[in-house]
């Protein structure tokens, strides 16, 4: 299937999570969201904006770099927040057992998912934040399973207007 | 009342042997003693496997510095949380097994109770209530400790660790991991005020910390710095770890002492890893000594993690009658109050 894929600047760190609940409105169960994105890209402060989409407490998600996976629960969906960052060779990540994670019931969101591109389902929804200045950001959201392009569609419907406005 | 107590939540197995909850007989750390030369190959940095490996040689080395047998011991305390699961379930199910083949009494233990109650291993001890800031690589929490086992949060991170963010700008900086020492080493010959990195208060009154922003300005300066010679010419890297180190420090302190206004205490504990930081140690004596505020920091090898501290939280739960019986799980989530 053909790639889809949207861009969107955001200028502060509150649009950012915006984007994010937008998103994290979309989700259901099983549905795999793969961050890519610079130390200080916003990767976890996006991930609160999933949050709030499901109906989860957003001062409870914190970067999982320490501890590798940190679990949500309350909202909607439970999330699986899992952070590659620190994961240095086949071994590792083999006992993460992240395969675990993908059939469980629940989202999953990854942070430095570029990491180990290879250990990621089919179904992943990529996206990329680049940082342009202290408070601006580029979101690149793009996938080529069906999900993909159901929550990009979704979403563009839904950022492209009202982002402006905020 | 003996005590072993066990925390395998991280990268380390950790094996110590307690009596009364002050006095320590034995302390065991997985990477101090020769396990890897013993069993051969790398240690991955974060295996469960690895925790398998190591967990009944360090217990038996914890054993034997301590000159006790299993019949001495009359409590296992264990780290159920906060952590990463398949991590915790080693220490669990071998102080499980250990519970059941001994019949010795088992408690669960919060591994960040755990760093408060480590100053009680001291000869200097707080009395209640004090404030107790845990600091490192995965924790940055400020408690109201009121009475063993009565804790509230005032204060924690919404974003970044204190010690992640050592380690992210250590990596930044290419200069390894982990990121704390290194970058206090090169700190030591940097000017601190070189450049004014962002403090994020939040607000006034909040007590908890984000370093994320922080984090954020590092990395980008550090893109600016590589690129214009100019600036290279003015700034050494000693510069730009002293101005980061100053402010993390800086937000730390100012949460401190904000918090022990809003609590009215007289006493502050620091623990954690990133309470070996010498900086971090001396600013903070400073800022609590111009308040009339007594400062306790626990020796560095009791900061970073270890089995001795569980087993003081395991006594005071014991002695309270608590146990938990072949049930107990991990909890990666756990809060403490």
């Amino acid at each position: 299937m053909k790639e889809i894929s949207v861009k969107y600047l955001t200028t502060s760190v509150e649009k950012t999570v915006w984007l994010g609940q937008q998103l994290g409105a979309q989700l259901i169960s099983g549905d795999i969201i793969a961050l890519i994105g610079d130390l200080g890209g916003g990767k976890t402060w996006f991930t609160k904006g999933i949050a709030i989409g499901l109906e989860i407490d957003p001062n409870n998600i914190v970067s999982p770099t320490f501890t590798l996976v940190n679990e949500y629960r309350g909202g909607r969906q439970q999330i699986f927040h899992i952070d590659l960052y620190r994961l240095k060779n086949n071994i590792e990540i083999l006992d993460l057992d992240l395969e675990d994670y993908f059939s469980r019931e629940g989202i999953v969101v990854i942070e430095w998912a570029d990491r180990w591109p290879g250990r990621l389902p089919e179904s992943k929804i990529h996206v990329k934040l680049k940082m342009i200045d202290e408070h601006t950001r580029e979101l690149e959201f793009f996938g080529n399973h069906y999900r993909a392009k159901e929550i990009i569609g979704a979403l563009k419907e839904i950022a492209g207007r009202n982002l402006k406005q905020l | 009342m003996i005590i072993l107590g066990i925390d395998t939540s991280c990268d380390d197995t950790c094996a110590a042997i307690v009596e009364n909850g002050n006095t320590l007989l034995s302390n065991v750390i997985s990477s101090q003693i020769s396990v890897h030369h013993r069993y051969g190959g790398v240690v991955p940095e974060i295996a469960s496997r690895e925790h398998i490996r190591n967990i009944v040689p360090v217990v038996r080395e914890s054993l034997r510095k301590a000159g006790l047998n299993n019949k001495d011991i009359q409590g296992i305390a264990v780290t159920a949380g906060p952590g990463l699961t398949g991590a915790l379930l080693v220490g669990i199910h071998f102080a499980k097994a250990y519970s059941y083949a001994n019949n010795t009494p088992l408690i669960g233990i919060n591994h960040l109770e755990g760093h408060i109650l480590s100053i009680f291993l001291e000869k200097r001890i707080p009395s209640f209530p004090f404030l107790a800031l845990t600091v490192s690589g995965g924790h940055t929490n400020i408690y109201h400790v009121r009475d063993f086992g009565d804790y509230t949060v005032l204060g924690q991170t919404l974003d970044d660790a204190a010690g992640e963010a050592f380690d992210k700008v250590a990596k930044l900086l290419e200069l390894g991991y982990p990121g704390g020492p290194v970058i206090e080493k090169l700190a030591a010959t940097g000017r601190p005020d070189s450049i004014d990195f962002p403090r994020a208060y939040l607000s006034k009154n909040s007590l908890n910390f984000s370093f994320s922003g922080l984090k954020t300005a590092v990395a980008l300066y550090v893109k600016k710095w590589r690129d214009y010679k100019e600036e290279k010419n003015k700034i050494t890297i000693a510069d730009i770890a002293a101005s980061f180190q100053a402010a993390v420090v800086d937000i730390l302190i100012d949460k401190v002492i904000t918090a022990t206004a809003q609590v009215a205490v007289k006493s502050v504990m620091l623990a954690g890893g990133v309470a070996r930081n010498n900086n971090l140690r001396s600013k903070l004596q400073q800022a609590t000594s111009n308040k009339g505020i007594d400062l306790y920091i626990p020796s560095p090898r009791l900061c970073t993690d270890n089995g001795a501290m569980i087993a003081v939280a395991g006594y005071h739960r014991l002695m309270k009658g608590q146990q938990n019986d072949l049930t107990l799980d991990a909890r990666s989530r756990f809060p403490l109050d």
